[in-house]
């Protein structure tokens, strides 16, 4: 599976990898700093399950999520973030989010957040 | 605005933040708050600071090399040279602002880092007036496994 992580922080796009890599994925992970950029990538295709930040300048999550769909483009997305309020994991859910995993998360929250999409 | 405080959530945070055992331990104040370079503000959603904190640059440089498993000897170098390495310090702030948590939640107003500086004089005069007037002042002592401590004062 094709995956790009979303987070304008370098240290979390390292983190989010490093518990990718535990996952078990070691393929074909991209990273985008920005919403902007994250589009780039989805567009250019390939990608299927897009792990993104809430917050970020531009472009953030959200927008990312509603410019994703307003698109057309399928492409699986779930969130990663320090956001841990329960109106923010809801509008998520709401908007189409398929998960939701609050920093800082455990390898098996990250693991059991992915397995339904991964389907392992 | 008042929130609480609790060193052993943030211990908490942080090791499963950093993937390792980290304690924080509430201890007298010891430092004058001039002395510790970095600053970071929280606020709530109408901009109301929430909570200031500060920390030394030891914890500053051991939490940022942690966070990416930069070995434990680069943090000491730069120590050593009182220098704050940008990397390290760029790794910081996503520690500060995963700290966020710890003054907010689902029940109370959401809070969120709104500024880092890495000097004290460069604090906002809103930062600093908050830190004048707040009563509640909690230092705590961080230790941080394979790695090493520092110092964090909150005023909330």
């Amino acid at each position: 599976m094709s995956i790009l992580i979303v987070d304008d922080s370098k240290a979390m796009r390292m983190i989010v990898r490093r518990a990718l890599h535990q996952a078990g994925f070691h393929q074909d992970l991209k990273e985008a700093a920005t919403g902007a950029e994250a589009l780039e990538v989805v567009e250019s295709g390939g990608i299927e399950l897009v792990l993104c930040d809430w917050n970020m300048p531009g472009m953030n999550g959200l927008e990312l999520l509603e410019k994703l769909k307003s698109l057309g483009r399928t492409v699986k997305l779930g969130f990663v973030t320090s956001e841990c309020a329960t109106d923010i994991q809801m509008l998520a859910r709401q908007s189409g989010a398929l998960f939701f995993i609050t920093k800082p998360f455990t390898p098996d929250a990250f693991l059991s957040a992915l397995e339904p999409i991964i389907g392992r | 605005m008042s929130v609480p405080f609790h060193a052993e959530k943030m211990g908490r945070l942080l090791s499963d933040l950093l993937g390792r055992p980290v304690s924080a331990k509430i201890g007298p104040v010891t430092s004058a708050a001039s002395d510790l370079p970095i600053v970071a503000s929280y606020a709530i959603d109408n901009g109301d600071l929430a909570a200031v904190c500060i920390c030394d640059l030891e914890f500053a440089l051991n939490g940022g090399a942690a966070l990416c498993l930069i070995p434990a000897c680069e943090a000491a170098t730069n120590l050593k040279k009182k220098h704050l390495d940008p990397l390290l310090f760029e790794n910081f702030k996503e520690i500060l602002n995963i700290c966020a948590q710890l003054f907010g939640g689902s029940n109370t107003q959401r809070v969120k880092l709104v500024s880092v500086h890495s000097k004290a004089s460069e604090a906002p005069e809103t930062t600093k007036k908050f830190m004048e007037q707040t009563r509640m002042r909690r230092e705590a002592q961080i230790s941080i496994a394979g790695y090493g401590e520092g110092r964090i004062t909150v005023f909330c």
